[in-house]
């Protein structure tokens, strides 16, 4: 029999199953969020002035805004759309309420974010739609222009409200900012630098009952400042608006007498992070201790989605996940809260290619040591060899000799991941014991030891060109438009290629990719990338926590994808008060200054080479 | 205190650092595909040099047609001859004439629900002359299309309050309902009657496909798993549990791979007999269908980040993308892989033509 009275069958359906409900499906209650969010920050925005050059926004400021702008299901999407939405409006209550010497940008966010949502165009009008945030309200072509690299990773983060770890060693960002300019005198040389600047005079703090930040009183008295200046200054340029700029390098402290030249913060304090074009006739003033010189040859970008609290751990879970999920270097925490039943997960898992359906014992998993093995040694030096071989697709080669890895007696404390800085809570010691040893196989998968030198491009040109010998690329067109993704905000431009990755590469048919970019107002679709395509690098980043059994990992995908569910910031696993601290922020760097690669050790002199 | 750069204060202590090779890290951000090994070891993918190119490897897609449905079309599949593209929305499923240019109305309207609940699934019978629909009822309706106007046949009528998904086996003999209550109901279309049901969802049924042999049956669901059936065996042969809810997938036509399209913007690909599958990282929000290209050499994905995706089989390499207007909800391809079709949360349906 038909369903006969008025309203969906829906209402019957479990929790779950109404997320899968067709007004979840479309996000119409989202929409209606957001409808209303705008509504109520129309008349901020209009008192917010448009700043001055240092704040940027989509140049399509009058757009429809983005129903998706705030895609509050991006991550982690609870039971149910309906608290998808209200997160994204807490985020936007909350982004909207501290409106600091940034001038507005916040209210930016929303307007900015339009150009995300109309199909085919970004603010530039450009042929070829981009999600990479545009940063300045004037899009002419002489204007400088600064896009944001990664930016629908950094709306993510901001949907739950980016957190920044801040150590007294000093600790990268993750994500990193990572720009692209355009819009420069080829021929002039120019500084890019980027410092990070309050957004408010308030002090914050987290309460976790109600996952909110909330004002805790008034700022700290001001930092020292500092600015990181792009090492490769002074450039051309040509030579900047050739690569994607980043600055991944840079390290934010809270340690006020730093003087490895970090960026100095307070810890719960809001911080903007900028951008600045500086002409080299105006760089006389500039100094990484002193603030950044103004006039007419400098100038400011900023990106309201790239606001961050400074925390000295993690305060909210959902940021801890998407550190996990989206810093590759993290990976090795993904799997982490459900180890404690990682055994039986895979053996649901790996049952299906199972002949018989017996119990999976360790001697199944290649490489998996026996249970017992606290893993403070090369355990899986070997497994590294074994991913290449399974299937055609992959590299080969490249053996992954894992280096010992030892913890040292402050096991309170875990080392730092050089890609990915770590630091661990000391109350929560007994817990850190079960992950000690998982990061050790992390770290062992993690590093990709040849111990060949790498030599990362010194020159800025990283679109498809290495200095690395042994990689054959003819990136046809290693212009970096050819590559940029107009959907996505995935550069693809490849730089610093390992010397022992090897590249599949055709030699690029001739004009048919080309001719599809240009040709971007005839068609409705875009091509991601050239058959050149993407390449990974091999080195081996299981997550595979093997050392003791609960570490077990099933099957990787279970864990990767914003899942509300099972993941190491279980409350039961670390104290609660703590948040998560087995996490790395600035994650996505080796340790190493890359130009001191070949060396095992930096001299501090060496590390900082490149911060003045 | 002393400092050495590997050693900052409070961080520990290691032994060895060796480099790792990429500390510049955009390809591991902009890496969208990667490949997870038996041992769960995870790469991205370097995409072979026939990624892209290639006999039946598609280079776009454009928009030849929006037919204005309505409402928010929620299935949507296109005839084998790829002159009729069929809408479901609200309570109807409409039909479209696609075989020439110009404004499109529908030629026909099917009334099979009631005007507030939703068609989910709509599938054309091998023959083309037959089209199941089932929706938010608990009713399945047969209608006839050969007939002068298009008429129910029958009803299969189940206890389930919902169908999200529907399949139909290749020699047309039996149908496959995803129904809400997590069941698979199987029946035979011949004498309209219920074989059996596969038990073992503990949430709703999302999404089915069949595998090409026909002897196996996939479905994805609301409880994260994906189960492999046998149907002739009636049970359970495998389980794939994922920390996602499944809302789509398919199994490719010819080749060992079933692409899953997750609550969590994944895609990924699993093989069906060895434990390693690939994983694809291209939308931004829930995974709301997927279809094989006949060939299968390539496949789309749709999303609620209103974004249609096109992927190489199995490696997920991007073959184009288009960005819509609003969520993705339902696609289809024609037998021919010439023509995509999508239905869109902004009541319309879209036909495009594929490319080479």
């Amino acid at each position: 029999m038909a369903e006969k009275r008025r309203g969906s069958p829906c209402s019957m359906l479990s929790l779950k199953a109404h997320a899968f409900s067709v007004e979840a499906l479309i996000g119409a209650e989202k929409q209606q969020q957001l409808q209303k969010k705008r509504r109520k920050l129309g008349a901020e925005e209009a008192a917010g002035a448009l700043d001055d050059g240092g704040c940027s926004r989509g140049g399509g400021a009058g757009e429809k805004g983005s129903s998706e702008g705030d895609d509050g299901s991006a991550l982690p999407p609870p039971a149910g759309a309906a608290s998808g939405p209200t997160r994204s409006c807490a985020d936007l209550e909350r982004s909207c309420g501290s409106r600091g010497t940034a001038g507005g940008c916040e209210d930016g966010f929303l307007q900015g974010a339009s150009p995300l949502a109309s199909p085919g165009g970004s603010p530039k009008g450009s042929p070829a739609p981009t999600l990479a945030r545009p940063g300045t309200p004037l899009p002419s072509p002489q204007a400088p222009r600064v896009d944001l690299q990664g930016a629908e990773l950094w709306k993510r983060f901001h949907e739950i409200g980016t957190e920044m770890i801040i150590t007294k060693a000093g600790r990268r960002m993750f994500p990193a900012m990572r720009v692209k300019i355009s819009g420069l005198d080829p021929h002039q040389q120019y500084y890019i630098a980027m410092d990070i600047v309050p957004v408010d005079n308030k002090r914050y703090r987290y309460v976790y009952h109600s996952s909110k930040w909330m004002v805790a009183g008034n700022a700290d008295s001001p930092v020292p400042p500092r600015v990181y200046i792009h090492p490769d200054s002074p450039a051309s340029g040509e030579t900047w608006m050739r690569q994607v700029i980043s600055f991944d390098k840079l390290k934010l402290t809270n340690n006020e007498l730093d003087d490895q030249g970090h960026i100095i913060l307070h810890s719960m304090h809001k911080y903007q992070p900028r951008v600045h074009i500086i002409r080299k006739d105006c760089g006389d003033d500039l100094s990484p201790i002193k603030p950044v010189p103004s006039g007419e040859g400098v100038k400011a970008f900023s990106f309201p989605e790239t606001v961050f609290t400074t925390v000295t751990a993690y305060q909210n879970q959902q940021i801890t996940r998407l550190k996990i999920d989206r810093n590759p270097f993290a990976k090795g925490f993904r799997d982490s809260g459900r180890n404690r039943m990682g055994l039986e997960a895979l053996v649901e898992s790996y049952a299906f290619w199972r002949p018989s359906l017996r119990t999976l014992t360790f001697e199944d998993i290649p490489g998996i040591p026996k249970q017992g093995n606290t893993g403070s040694s090369t355990l899986l030096q070997g497994s590294g060899n074994g991913v290449a071989a399974t299937h055609p697709h992959l590299l080969s080669g490249s053996p992954c000799s894992s280096p010992a890895f030892h913890l040292g007696p402050n096991t309170s404390q875990l080392c730092g991941l050089a890609p990915a800085d770590y630091s661990a809570c000391a109350r929560s010691g007994l817990t850190l014991n079960r992950y000690s040893t998982s990061l050790a196989e992390t770290y062992n998968r993690l590093t990709n030891q040849t111990g060949e030198t790498f030599a990362p491009p010194r020159t800025p040109s990283y679109v498809g060109v290495s200095s690395s010998a042994s990689v054959n690329m003819s990136m046809g067109g290693t212009d970096g438009d050819t590559f940029s993704c107009p959907q996505t905000s995935l550069s693809m431009q490849i730089s610093g290629m390992s010397p022992q990755l090897q590249y599949i590469m055709p030699s690029p048919p001739s004009n048919a990719f080309a001719a599809n970019q240009t040709h971007q107002g005839s068609y409705n679709t875009f091509r991601l990338h050239s058959p050149c395509a993407l390449y990974g690098y091999n080195f081996s980043t299981s997550p595979k926590l093997a050392a003791s059994p609960e570490k077990i990992v099933s099957s990787q995908g279970s864990f990767l994808g914003s899942s509300p569910s099972g993941t190491m910031t279980d409350r039961q696993m670390l104290p609660p008060v703590e948040g998560v601290h087995l996490l790395s922020s600035g994650g996505q760097q080796s340790f190493f200054d890359s130009r001191t690669l070949g060396s095992l050790t930096l001299s501090s002199s060496q590390v900082s080479a490149h911060m003045v | 205190m002393h400092e050495s750069p590997e050693l900052q204060q409070g961080e520990g202590t290691r032994s060895v650092w060796a480099p790792v090779p990429q500390y510049r890290d955009e390809r591991w951000l902009e890496a969208y595909s990667f490949h997870v090994s038996a041992d769960g070891q995870m790469q991205p993918v370097p995409f072979p040099s026939d990624a892209l190119v290639g006999a039946g490897i598609p280079r776009h897609a454009r928009q030849l047609h929006t037919l204005a449905h309505g409402e928010v079309v929620c299935a949507v599949t296109i005839s084998g001859s790829t002159q009729h593209v069929y809408t479901g929305g609200k309570g109807c499923v409409k039909v479209w004439d696609v075989g020439q240019p110009g404004a499109k109305m529908p030629v026909a309207q099917l009334d099979c629900l009631n005007r507030d609940n939703y068609i989910r699934s709509c599938k054309l019978l091998p023959d083309g002359r037959s089209l199941i629909v089932g929706g938010e009822a608990s009713t399945l309706s047969i209608w006839d299309l050969a007939a002068p106007t298009p008429r129910i046949k029958a009803e299969l009528t189940s206890s389930a309050p919902a169908c999200y998904a529907l399949a139909v086996s290749p020699d047309a003999k039996v149908c496959f309902s995803c129904c809400s209550d997590g069941n698979i109901v199987v029946w035979d279309l011949q004498n309209q009657t219920m074989v059996r049901q596969f038990q073992g969802h503990t949430d709703g049924a999302s999404c089915i496909d069949i595998s090409d042999y026909g002897t196996r049956l996939w479905t994805g669901g609301l409880d994260n798993t994906v189960r492999c059936w046998d149907l002739r065996e009636g049970r359970q042969l495998q389980q794939h549990d994922f920390s996602s809810q499944i809302f789509s997938l398919g199994h490719c036509p010819n080749q060992d791979w079933l692409a899953v399209g997750m609550e969590s913007s994944s895609v990924e690909l699993l093989h069906v007999r060895k434990p390693e599958k690939y994983q694809l990282h291209l939308h931004e929000s829930c995974v709301l269908s997927l279809k094989f290209a006949s060939c299968g050499r390539w496949f789309v994905s749709t999303g609620k980040d209103n974004l249609l995706n096109a992927w190489r089989t199995p490696y997920g390499a991007s073959i184009f993308q288009s960005k819509e207007s609003s969520s993705v909800l339902s696609c289809d391809i024609s037998g021919n892989n010439k023509y995509i079709v999508t239905g869109s949360g902004d009541k319309k349906a879209t036909v495009y033509e594929v490319v080479y």
